[in-house]
């Protein structure tokens, strides 16, 4: 190394920090002609990247927000109306709402009247005391 | 009022920009230029990356020689740029000028090689690779030759933290805050590390003067 006799002055030091290569090799042009192919190569091959869209960002957003909506709707309706029983509808007379708990309680008891019973019902005493 | 010039914030500045300040002004429609053939690129037309590989492979090449000293090694990193720079071109957003993102990105390929590598040979090329070559007639050019080896083993012997903005700034005229943004610091900071970096860099020159 032939070094120089005196240090560099601020002015040469900018020039020299300022200094680039002026040419490229041939070697390296070839290399980027090969490289350019591979990379037409492996664009080709792969799936393109969605760039984003306003029209379709937004039109998603919309979609979402339906969606939303709907469940909130669903949500947020009122309970359905309770069908009518004798205990909430007292139009009917008092008579009406007597036979229909006299056939609550006598519903449950179907099973008496079985085939199998059914003979020894017809064959009852009959008491004419509790007649009333 | 306002609305018979609806373009108003746009042309405005550019058209003072051009009447007054002719080099902002071209440098403005460069950029614009190359961010364009990235969006070609990244729409899939792959002739927008040969006017991007001419207009940058030489800033590179030289950017990557100064900071490693190996030529070779200065080709290989020039020519991975051009492949990330391929691969994020669809994602690529223009929040900042393109040349501090192409920087981050020759930054961030640095920092790895330097990282991965043992202590190479240097591979020096010869003064007259360099554009101060041509006023070797003269006697600036046979003194830039005069110090270019010693200059380049100066280099090397600067950390990292301060060749790169010396290099930034000097060899790649970046803005000091296009610069910051390329390392990801603050201009102050950068100052500091170019002020720094200097005083180091001529110590260095003088110690193998």
């Amino acid at each position: 190394m032939n070094a120089p006799r005196r240090p560099p002055t601020e002015e040469e030091l900018d020039q020299l920090l300022a200094s680039r290569i002026q040419d490229t090799t041939p070697e390296f042009e070839r290399r980027w002609v090969d490289l350019q192919r591979d990379l037409r190569l492996e664009a080709a091959a792969a799936p393109r990247r969605r760039r984003w869209s306003w029209t379709r960002g937004w039109g998603g957003a919309l979609v979402a927000l339906g969606g939303l909506a709907a469940i909130a709707l669903l949500l947020t309706q009122p309970a359905p109306m309770p069908s009518p029983t004798v205990e909430s509808t007292p139009q009917f007379s008092a008579a009406f709402v007597e036979l229909m708990e006299l056939n609550e309680v006598l519903d449950q008891a179907l099973p008496l009247i079985d085939a199998e019973n059914r003979d020894a019902l017809l064959y009852l005493p009959v008491d004419p005391a509790s007649q009333s | 009022m306002l609305s018979l010039f609806p373009f108003w914030p746009v042309w405005i500045p550019r058209w003072f920009a051009a009447v007054f300040d002719p080099t902002a002004a071209e440098a403005e429609a460069e950029e614009e230029l190359e961010v364009a053939w990235l969006r070609r690129v990244a729409a899939g037309d792959e002739r927008g990356m040969q006017p991007l590989f001419d207009r940058w492979k030489l800033p590179l090449i030289s950017f990557f020689y100064r900071s490693l000293g190996s030529h070779a090694d200065a080709e290989d990193l020039t020519l991975e740029v051009f492949v990330r720079l391929h691969r994020a071109a669809a994602g690529y957003r223009p929040q900042a000028k393109f040349s501090t993102y192409l920087f981050q990105i020759a930054h961030n390929l640095l920092r790895n090689e330097l990282r991965r590598r043992r202590r190479k040979p240097a591979d020096l090329v010869p003064p007259e690779t360099f554009d101060y070559a041509v006023e070797a007639e003269s006697g600036s050019g046979r003194r830039m030759a005069e110090l270019e080896e010693v200059f380049q083993r100066a280099l090397d012997r600067l950390p990292e933290k301060y060749r790169t903005p010396l290099l930034l700034l000097h060899q790649q005229h970046l803005s000091p805050r296009e610069a910051a943004a390329a390392l990801g610091i603050t201009e102050n900071s950068l100052r500091v590390l170019l002020h720094r970096g200097r005083q180091q860099l001529k110590t260095e020159m003088e110690a193998l003067s």
